[in-house]
């Protein structure tokens, strides 16, 4: 996913709250995406629901609601697929050695190089992304997404 | 224990037996013969099938005290009261030395091993009396795991009573995964390879753990911080997996890899002393991010994605840590064969079906990380055929047993048989969940024979015969490869690869396994290559992988990996080399219709880096042997393709009513990857759709074939490695540029 930088977030940010009975959901509106930061909630297509409907991220509908404590934020490009930022960010380290800062919670995945790091809230997972690039000390960074899409059984 | 009454044991069933059928001095034939039918039958109860001969305190008894296993050749034992000598018919029977009153008992292995023993197994002994009368008795030997007569797939003897069953067809005898002899192997310790120390993961939906063919080989789990439990199945009572609609798929799947065996009850794993841990899939990279930090020696993965949703950088990440920690990833090939349409739950997407007239596969595989970083399994009959449903490609490694879709036809009244048989709590009828009252036919068995031979009431619910599929293949596999880790724990995924490869039966020696060479009418183009040659004596077809798993095999070459060439040259990670440069050209089509064809050729390889980056600093020089290849499409033949084939299927008003964001499938494409020494690989079949999301990917879309395995490449090739692509649409050749082949192999020594 192409970071936006601080700049042009700052530049674009509309935060804006959504009127409803339940959740209200907060949005940052930014100029080639939506960002919903609370109050949204991922829902099976098949189900029927009153709520508002603020979208769809792969087979699933995304209405007002109480967001999934693993979900940072709801995604929706003006051009692309929609996605959802999940909670976590998975670092390797060029070694072994704990290479992530330690203002970050997170914790070593198995014995070898790799860390969770998890993350409370969408400023949070930004500057996290920012942070944890590519260095000298870190091979990987890769944040997770969910793209909605069902596994289905064989 | 000798038997006075037996109405005590008449509960079940429809077998009766009369209230005078005992008497005196006369042993009766037909009584006794019931009286272990329903012995073996009631052993859910742990009923062990006790047989009496002999009417009398003062006359010769003999009866068995515990009940053996013909499988594994553990003796039966005998308690003998005034008996001199006991010979029998078939197996060894002996005294034991310190008890003159025990005789243990060992059945003819032989019959297992040629698949000739029928069921029920039958003995005849001959006993001597004190008073020297000679007597003669027929003794059926009861199972400790009652049902396993029925599971054709772990030893089939081409019956398996498959008529009690309520099926017509018999099953081809000697279509199985030869697990028996496996499980007759010994260990480092002495022990049988059953399984043990070996811990596998069900990635799938809930398994009732509190089944009782189950529970016991239940692993605990270890998670980092709270959250993780949601994504393992660790308490989850009857009930709530009940409300999981996917039909306890989970539960299935474990019992055909660890269901407890010798309990005297249901059936038996295939790595029956294997332990499991389940986990949900629902959350796909949650759970994916839990599993990596389990103790775990093999993951099952019955389950994938019907829509190219692309790998993603995290998943690369977990799931080549995961291949790090030695642990296989075995996944189920899918059962889209003949698939042309997507059904999901707002609306249905009709596919071209062209694939369908010609016989071919319908359904192209490379959609998610499990197509190309798993073991994927296709399905085989009881037939010793490709399963109908079972998806095929370059992406298949092996054949595990799927059985057969239950279908009736009303036309005929054949019945293609589904003779799996798996632990699974039965869903009730009708049930409330989430999404409302559901009821449920998809297991329909509870109206069937087979029903009758389970039993009681409560047991009906806990065993079925009638799951299928390739999400059944897969664990036949994942038993066989946890029997493998029992032996090595330290087997690398690429030996577990190698060692499936080697010891598979291919079409020489199951001769069913058809494999056809179908060409195209209209173009001429190939469309599938059939059954090929590779080195090292292995063959190959994209129907069948390197052929059905035979875990006897399997487990012997285990032992004597470091003896083999190619066992014990993958015991260290492979190297990985990519393609920096691509160019393409507009190709002849003479003979080829109206089909466009490209050709680019993909050379000046230079070594990845460990964490996969590309060193152009470091070209590939040597020799290699090939592991794997991975092509990586660019996004612009999607274009090329969506753009000719996509406005066939929808129109922007269709396109503008789709609740969840639309995708086309790219159909009319074969994408065949040629390497130096002119062997050719289907990576994409022309009619095979491929369905992605219409909109642009962010990352490329990966494709892999395993047709060069174990060829060799050198540096000093003079020929490039070739890419044809054939399409309906025209392309610029300039935007195909972005294709690149990456090739993961092992070094060899320089001639």
């Amino acid at each position: 996913m192409k970071l936006m930088n601080k700049s042009s977030l700052l530049g674009f940010a509309m935060i804006a709250t959504l009127n409803c009975s339940c959740a209200m959901a907060e949005v940052i509106q930014e100029e080639q995406q939506t960002v919903y930061t609370d109050g949204f909630k991922m829902v099976d297509s098949s189900v029927n629901t009153d709520a508002n409907v603020l979208g769809t991220v792969g087979e699933y509908t995304v209405v007002e609601g109480t967001k999934d404590p693993n979900h940072i934020a709801y995604v929706k490009p003006k051009n692309n697929r929609s996605y959802v930022i999940n909670n976590t960010i998975i670092v390797k380290c060029r070694s072994t050695d704990d290479c992530i800062p330690a203002i970050y919670d997170h914790t070593r995945i198995g014995k070898g190089k790799l860390f969770k790091v998890k993350v409370n809230d969408y400023t949070q997972w930004q500057q996290a992304v920012e942070d944890l690039a590519p260095s000298d000390s870190i091979a990987k960074m890769s944040p997770s997404y969910d793209y909605g899409v069902k596994m289905r059984l064989m | 224990m000798k038997i006075k009454n037996f109405q005590n044991y008449i509960s079940r069933g429809n077998l009766k037996l009369s209230a005078n059928s005992w008497q005196k001095n006369q042993i009766r034939l037909t009584p006794l013969l019931t009286l272990f039918a329903v012995c073996s039958l009631c052993s859910l109860s742990a009923c062990r099938g006790h047989a009496h001969f002999g009417s009398t305190d003062d006359d010769a008894s003999v009866e068995i005290s515990t009940t053996g296993d013909v499988f594994i050749q553990k003796p039966y034992e005998f308690t003998t009261s005034n008996v001199m000598d006991i010979t029998a018919k078939s197996g060894q029977i002996a005294q034991d030395e310190n008890d003159p009153n025990k005789w243990l008992y060992y059945f003819d292995f032989e019959k297992i091993k040629d698949r000739s023993q029928k069921f029920p197994i039958m003995e005849t002994l001959t006993y001597t009396d004190t008073y020297g009368n000679t007597k003669t008795q027929k003794v059926e030997l009861p199972l400790l795991d009652p049902l396993m007569r029925y599971q054709w797939y772990l030893y089939n003897n081409g019956d398996n009573e498959h008529e009690k069953m309520g099926y017509s067809v018999a099953p081809l005898k000697g279509v199985d995964i030869r697990v028996v002899e496996a499980w007759n192997m010994k260990d480092s310790q002495g022990r049988n390879i059953t399984g043990k120390d070996v811990v596998v993961a069900i990635w799938d939906s809930p398994v009732d753990l509190e089944h009782e063919d189950l529970s016991a080989n239940m692993q605990p789990i270890t998670v980092t911080d709270e959250s993780g439990k949601d994504y393992f199945n660790a308490e989850l009572p009857l009930s709530l997996v009940q409300k999981d609609y996917t039909d306890l798929h989970g539960c299935l799947v474990t019992g055909i890899i660890s269901s407890a065996g010798m309990n005297n009850k249901g059936i038996r794993g295939v790595a029956f002393d294997s332990k499991f841990i389940s986990t949900n899939r629902e959350n796909y990279i949650g759970s994916l991010t839990e599993l990596v930090q389990q103790k775990m020696d093999v993951i099952n993965a019955s389950f994938g994605s019907t829509i190219l949703i692309q790998i993603t950088d995290v998943e690369k990440i977990l799931v080549d840590e995961i291949k790090a920690n030695r642990v296989p990833l075995i996944h189920a090939m899918g059962n889209y064969y003949e698939d042309v349409s997507y059904d999901f739950e707002t609306f249905k997407l009709e596919l071209p079906n062209d694939c369908l007239k010609l016989g071919v596969n319908c359904d192209y595989r490379a959609k998610d990380s499990l197509d190309l970083k798993g073991i994927n399994v296709g399905a085989l009959n009881y037939d010793g055929k490709r399963a109908w449903y079972s998806s095929t490609g370059s992406s298949i490694w092996i054949s595990g047993i799927g059985g057969d879709l239950s279908i009736v036809n009303a036309e005929n009244l054949q019945l293609v048989n589904t003779l799996s048989h798996d632990p699974c709590s039965e869903y009730p009828k009708e049930w409330e969940t989430q999404y409302g009252t559901i009821i449920y036919n998809v297991f329909d068995d509870y109206t069937s024979a087979w029903y009758s031979l389970i039993g009681d009431e409560e047991h009906k619910s806990l065993y079925t015969a009638s799951m299928n599929g390739t999400s059944t293949a897969g664990p036949t596999i994942t038993g066989i490869v946890a029997l493998m880790k029992q032996v090595n724990p330290d087997l690398t995924v690429e030996q577990v690869k190698y060692i499936l490869a080697k010891s598979a039966r291919n079409d020489l020696n199951l001769t069913t396994m058809e494999s056809k060479v179908i060409t195209d009418p209209d173009s001429s183009l190939k469309l599938t290559s059939g059954w090929e040659d590779r080195n090292d004596n292995l063959r190959y077809s994209t129907d069948y992988g390197f052929g059905l798993a035979d875990a006897a095999a399997a487990v012997q070459l285990t032992m004597n990996c470091q003896k083999n060439e190619n066992c014990s040259r993958r015991e260290t990670q492979p190297q990985q080399i990519v393609s920096t440069s691509t160019d393409c050209t507009v190709a002849d089509n003479t003979n080829l219709g109206d089909i466009h064809v490209y050709e680019c050729a993909l050379g000046d390889f230079v070594q990845l880096t460990e964490d996969g980056d590309i060193n152009p600093e470091v070209p590939f020089i040597g020799r290699m042997q090939i592991e794997g290849t991975t092509l990586s499409t660019p996004n612009l033949i999607l274009e090329e393709d969506e753009i000719c084939q996509f406005e066939e299927y929808y129109d922007d008003e269709q396109l503008a009513e789709k609740p969840m964001q639309y995708f086309g499938p790219i159909t009319y494409m074969q994408l065949n990857l040629i390497s130096p020494a002119e062997r050719e690989s289907i990576v994409k079949p022309y009619y095979a759709n491929w369905t992605v999301y219409a909109k642009k990917p962010k990352n490329p879309l990966m494709t892999i074939t395993n047709d060069f395995y174990l060829d060799e490449i050198s540096s000093e090739d003079t020929e490039n490695w070739k890419l044809k692509i054939y399409s309906k649409c025209v392309a610029d050749p300039e935007k195909l540029k972005n294709f690149t082949l990456t090739i993961e192999g092992f070094q060899l020594p320089n001639t």
